[in-house]
């Protein structure tokens, strides 16, 4: 009877397994057979750990001594086992963990299991772990893992190349900015040294500017007081040249003046005796229009001339004419004046309506009706007669008005003809005075300025008399050169070294890379990282050719560590019924080498009847030792031994544990299931 | 990887590798291939 139930745990994950199937679990022989990576040897090495109370030196085979520490060391396990004898004469329950095992035991003359230590478990029980596989095969599955591991350390190699190489990166950069510091400190000290020396210079020649600028101030001042002066006496000069017309403007402006309300006082006579003059043919329609719609500009042409001249003449003309009319019409107007007034007293009477007396019976309204008549029929003649006295005063007032305006015409012409004269001779000189003078105006304009500007220097000397020499002008200018050179050479210089100021800014906190090594060092530890990179992929290399079985050619040194390796890692085989230590494992030519200098082939240990043989012979041996402990026989990778030999060994562990000599038998097997199957072989 | 395997390993790569290359390396496996900063 066989049972194991385990959980264990590896980083973060977590496995659970039991096996058999309750049906199967009273069988002693079984096979776990599934894919790899599966968990069939961490069963039996599981089982291994519990039977050697967690102490895996307890297994002689180095292979699986290696897996047991693999998972003592790197796991966390809890389980339980049951284990009972072909025969039912031992009963053994262990469970625990990696710290602590429990264990409890019954045989044949106990009626229940009890607890006990390790040692009546020691005393009952021995644990024959074996791989009974190929050794080409084994030797291969060392080989490639090997080639893992140094995959694994040339990976470790690559990550570290990389920090270093970001390590001289960052070295590199820190470099450069401190170099680009170290040289910009430089400049900012040659700057300081160079305006040192500017600065005492110019403190020298500064006092001799200043001595020869107050000199200068007084010269100047003197020079632009004198320039205005000369000038301005231009100015005038040129003004006096310069013929001065407002008079005549003036006197033309009143003329035409006047002459324009006379123009206007003719138009109202004109308007107010239009009917006369235009009746008694004094003035014709189209004089009196072109004289009632004169623009006042053209009041003095030759048109307005012409017409006033034919209106005064007829006016004198048609004078007398008028006033014979006038007398011709007195007696008519005087009847009016008559009638007029008998009809107003008769129209006091017109109510009553009587007889006027004297009359002959007459009546007032017959009267009336008469007189009206008598003055409708003058109408006409008083109208004329009142219109020709209204004349009387008019006609004079206008030809007095038009002789006026004749008068005030001529002497406006002439005026006008003194101007023109004037202008005549001014225009010739017009152009080149206001030239000259406008030039003359920008010129005093300039020097009251630097009149003004050099009082400012000149008033600080508080009219303290400073003699200067005549070439003063040609010292100033020389000196002050020189000055303003040192002040422009000097703001250069303090200019760049702001510029490098603020360059520097940018380097002051430069953080180093956190390193003790020079960059130098630093690359000499990148380059041996890469060589020993690329060693081990050499190795890889070398190997996977072994693998291929076309070793790499003038690698011999590299083939004998391997071998010597390869010896290390084997420690033992069995071979003739004997445990042996070998020193070397010849893959390029398939032979052991024992340490007593043996040479045993690949093909002596093949996996036929030598390797089961040597398992068998191995068992017996065990088994024939006058020992009352029963075996656990593990059996990793069963798979290499072909099936006729597999029968032959299944054969010898049946009858072992019919006769109750193995307590268990657990192989492992590949197979191509989905999941691990236990699988009971009946005895 | 057992103590064991891995003494095996550094013997075989110690006879094949410079002293400097062999230490660098067993530095870099040790560190799992991280820069220690007290070497550097």
């Amino acid at each position: 009877m066989f049972e194991i139930e385990y959980e264990i745990k590896i980083g973060d994950k977590t496995y659970n397994q039991k096996y058999p199937d309750e049906n199967d679990v009273n069988n002693n022989i079984f096979i776990l057979s599934g894919p790899n990576d599966r968990g069939k040897t961490t069963t039996i090495s599981l089982l291994a750990l519990a039977l050697t109370n967690n102490n895996p030196d307890k297994v002689k085979n180095e292979n699986i001594k290696s897996k047991l520490l693999f998972l003592f060391n790197q796991t966390v396990f809890n389980l339980n086992v049951k284990l009972k004898s072909h025969d039912e004469s031992i009963y053994i329950e262990i469970s625990g963990n990696n710290k602590n095992m429990e264990y409890r035991f019954k045989d044949a003359s106990m009626p229940n299991p009890i607890t006990v230590g390790y040692a009546k478990i020691e005393d009952t029980v021995d644990v024959v772990f074996e791989t009974p596989g190929l050794p080409e095969e084994k030797i291969k599955n060392t080989l490639v893992d090997l080639m893992h591991t140094f995959n694994q350390y040339k990976n470790y190699c690559q990550k570290y190349e990389r920090q270093l190489e970001r390590l001289i990166e960052e070295l590199t950069e820190y470099n450069n900015k401190e170099s680009k510091r170290h040289k910009i400190e430089y400049n900012i000290s040659k700057i300081n040294n160079e305006l040192q020396v500017l600065n005492n210079q110019f403190e020298l020649e500064n006092k001799k500017f200043e001595e020869i600028k107050d000199k200068y101030a007084i010269y100047r001042y003197e020079r632009a007081q004198n320039r205005l002066k000369e000038l301005t006496n231009q100015q005038e000069e040129l003004l006096r040249r310069k013929p001065d017309l407002s008079n005549y403007n003036q006197e033309i402006s009143d003329k035409l003046n006047k002459l324009s309300e006379t123009f206007s006082d003719i138009k109202n006579s004109l308007l107010k005796l239009k009917n006369i003059l235009i009746s008694y043919n004094i003035i014709s329609e189209e004089d009196y229009k072109k004289i009632m719609g004169v623009s006042i500009n053209k009041i003095t042409s030759i048109e307005i001339r012409d017409a006033f001249d034919s209106l005064e003449t007829n006016l004198i003309m048609k004078q007398k004419q008028i006033e014979k009319r006038k007398e011709d019409l007195s007696s008519d107007w005087s009847k009016y004046q008559l009638l007029e007034s008998l009809i107003d007293v008769l129209e006091n009477f017109i109510k009553d309506d009587p007889e006027i007396p004297g009359l002959q019976g007459q009546k007032v309204s017959t009267l009336l009706d008469l007189l009206i008549n008598q003055k409708n029929a003058l109408e006409n003649q008083n109208e004329e007669y009142k219109m020709l006295e209204a004349t009387e005063k008019d006609i004079p007032y206008l030809l007095g008005k038009i002789k006026e305006f004749e008068k005030l015409r001529n002497q406006y012409i002439q005026a006008d003809n003194r101007k023109k004269t004037i202008e005549g001779f001014y225009d010739r000189n017009h152009e080149k005075i206001e030239s000259q003078l406008k030039q003359i105006s920008g010129q005093i304009e300039k020097a009251r300025q630097e009149l003004s500007d050099a009082f400012t220097d000149y008033d600080k000397l508080q009219n303290k008399k400073l003699p200067y020499p005549p070439d003063i002008e040609d010292l100033y200018l020389s000196q002050k050169e020189k000055h303003d050179g040192y002040i422009k050479k000097i703001e250069d210089l303090k200019k760049e070294k702001e510029v490098q100021e603020r360059l520097l800014n940018d380097y002051i906190n430069i953080e180093k890379p956190n390193t003790n090594m020079t960059l130098e060092e630093i690359n000499n530890l990148y380059k041996l990282a890469q060589q020993v990179e690329q060693k081990l992929s050499e190795y890889e290399d070398n190997i996977k050719k072994l693998i291929d079985r076309n070793p790499a050619q003038g690698y011999d040194k590299f083939y004998e560590e391997l071998e010597k390796y390869l010896a290390k890692v084997v420690g033992t085989i069995s071979f003739m019924h004997q445990e042996r230590k070998i020193s070397q494992i010849n893959i390029r030519e398939n032979y052991y080498k024992t340490d007593d200098g043996e040479i045993i082939s690949f093909s002596q240990m093949g996996a036929g009847s030598t390797a089961l043989n040597a398992l068998k012979i191995r068992l017996e041996q065990l088994l024939s030792q006058k020992s009352n402990k029963k075996y656990v026989l593990l059996l990793d990778e069963i798979s290499d031994i072909d099936p006729a030999n597999f029968e032959k060994l299944l054969d010898f562990v049946k009858e072992k544990t019919k006769n109750d000599e193995i307590l268990l038998t657990l192989m492992t097997k590949p197979a191509n299931y989905e999941n691990v199957k236990c699988q009971p072989v009946g005895v | 990887m057992s103590e064991e395997e891995n003494n095996n390993i550094y013997e075989f790569l110690k006879q094949l590798l410079s002293p400097e290359e062999f230490e660098l390396l067993k530095e870099i496996i040790k560190n799992k291939g991280e820069v220690d900063q007290k070497n550097v």
